[in-house]
């Protein structure tokens, strides 16, 4: 069994920093001050979450669904205005603590890999629909009728008291 | 001449007791000495054990988005996106990482010569399968030009080779989960465990 080499490992460590959002690209299409749904694969029995089930299911303290699927974490790149929001409500974190958040669990062996990095909300819009398990968020504007929103402790993002807004 | 006798005959018990004693010095030490290295080989039964769970949970986690992945660019074969999206979508692609520490661990050690040939054949076909897979997903992986120097053709055969390769990774993964969940049954009967529950995979979906 040979070694991997030096600079593989350091791809493979760049690669993690890049799923985790370290130097990813800017995304010139956020937008802020708008709500964000919460969207799954239109299979997962999951139409309603309290708040706290989705902060563990977004921190990774849940990692299968009732039905024995895996959850797939789809997260937005860096400077999106809806990952910040995520960050900052669901998480309680900022990039950097959320960084280490994951890579501590990796280490701890507590997740198998960190959240799956798309780079638009079109992309993780089309994903969350072809994913078993999948759970992404996007800017309300950009749900489209395939797309399965979850309603959080009973509220659409279209409601006042909508948390993630 | 009884005197000899006697002499004779202690000497001989003597002898008798001490040789005795060596051989039964020396059982107990390679029976100690066994013990020690069935203890090494069970020990790194265990870490076999749990590196093989870590790397097909890590492995299962990754084989569901790429399917999506591969689905999506499935679709975009027939109406090629704009060059941004296919990079963006190339540039997100994360391929697990796998450990080898325990194969390594166990031939530095030298517990593999203790261990029971079956496990020891299926353990190095395993790793060596992990290999393969780990150095096609690196060395495959097509680089997406800037569309600038590309002519329609040759995006259009980019997306082509974008979706070969993620399909390619995917049914890759989907086999090594299943040469995971062999070894892992294997090593659970020789280390006396019953191997780890999995949920249901993509690899079921495939």
């Amino acid at each position: 069994m040979t070694r991997l080499p030096v600079g593989f490992r350091w791809t493979v460590l760049m690669g993690t920093l890049a799923a985790l959002g370290w130097g990813a690209p800017v995304d010139a299409q956020s937008e802020g001050g708008e709500a964000v749904a919460i969207v799954v694969h239109p299979d997962t029995d999951a139409a309603n979450l309290t708040f706290n089930e989705l902060r563990r299911i977004f921190r990774g303290e849940r990692q299968f669904w009732e039905d024995g699927r895996r959850v797939t974490l789809l997260m937005r790149a860096p400077a999106a205005a809806e990952r910040a929001l995520v960050l900052d409500r669901i998480y309680e974190m900022d990039e950097d603590e959320f960084r280490e958040y994951w890579i501590g669990k990796m280490f701890r062996a507590e997740v198998a890999a960190g959240p799956k990095l798309v780079y638009s909300a079109d992309m993780a819009r089309d994903l969350v629909t072809v994913i078993p398990g999948a759970i992404t968020f996007v800017p309300v504007a950009d749900v489209s009728s395939e797309s399965k929103v979850v309603r959080i402790d009973g509220l659409l993002p279209s409601d006042a008291d909508y948390i993630l807004r | 001449m009884v005197v000899k006798t006697e002499w004779l005959v202690r000497g001989a018990v003597e002898s008798v007791f001490v040789v005795g004693s060596i051989l039964l010095a020396l059982a107990v030490d390679e029976w100690a000495e066994n013990r020690d290295f069935a203890e090494l080989a069970d020990q790194s039964l265990g870490i076999f054990e749990q590196e093989l769970v870590q790397n097909r949970d890590r492995v299962e986690d990754g084989l569901p988005y790429h399917q999506g992945i591969r689905d999506i660019l499935g679709q975009m074969v027939a109406t090629p996106p704009p060059v941004i999206d296919l990079r963006r979508i190339m540039e997100g692609l994360e391929t697990p990482v796998l450990l080898n520490t325990a194969w390594e661990t166990a031939l530095a050690t030298g517990a593999l010569t203790h261990m029971d040939f079956d496990v020891v054949r299926a353990l190095s076909l395993t790793y060596s399968i992990q290999e393969g897979f780990t150095s096609r997903s690196r060395s495959d992986r097509p680089r997406i030009g800037t569309g600038e120097e590309m002519s329609p053709a040759d995006f259009t055969a980019q997306v082509q080779q974008a979706y070969d390769y993620v399909a390619a990774l995917t049914r890759d993964e989907a086999e090594l989960l299943t040469v995971y969940q062999q070894a892992l049954q294997l090593v659970g009967r020789y280390h006396g465990t019953a191997p780890p529950e999995r949920a249901e995979t993509a690899a079921d979906n495939n």
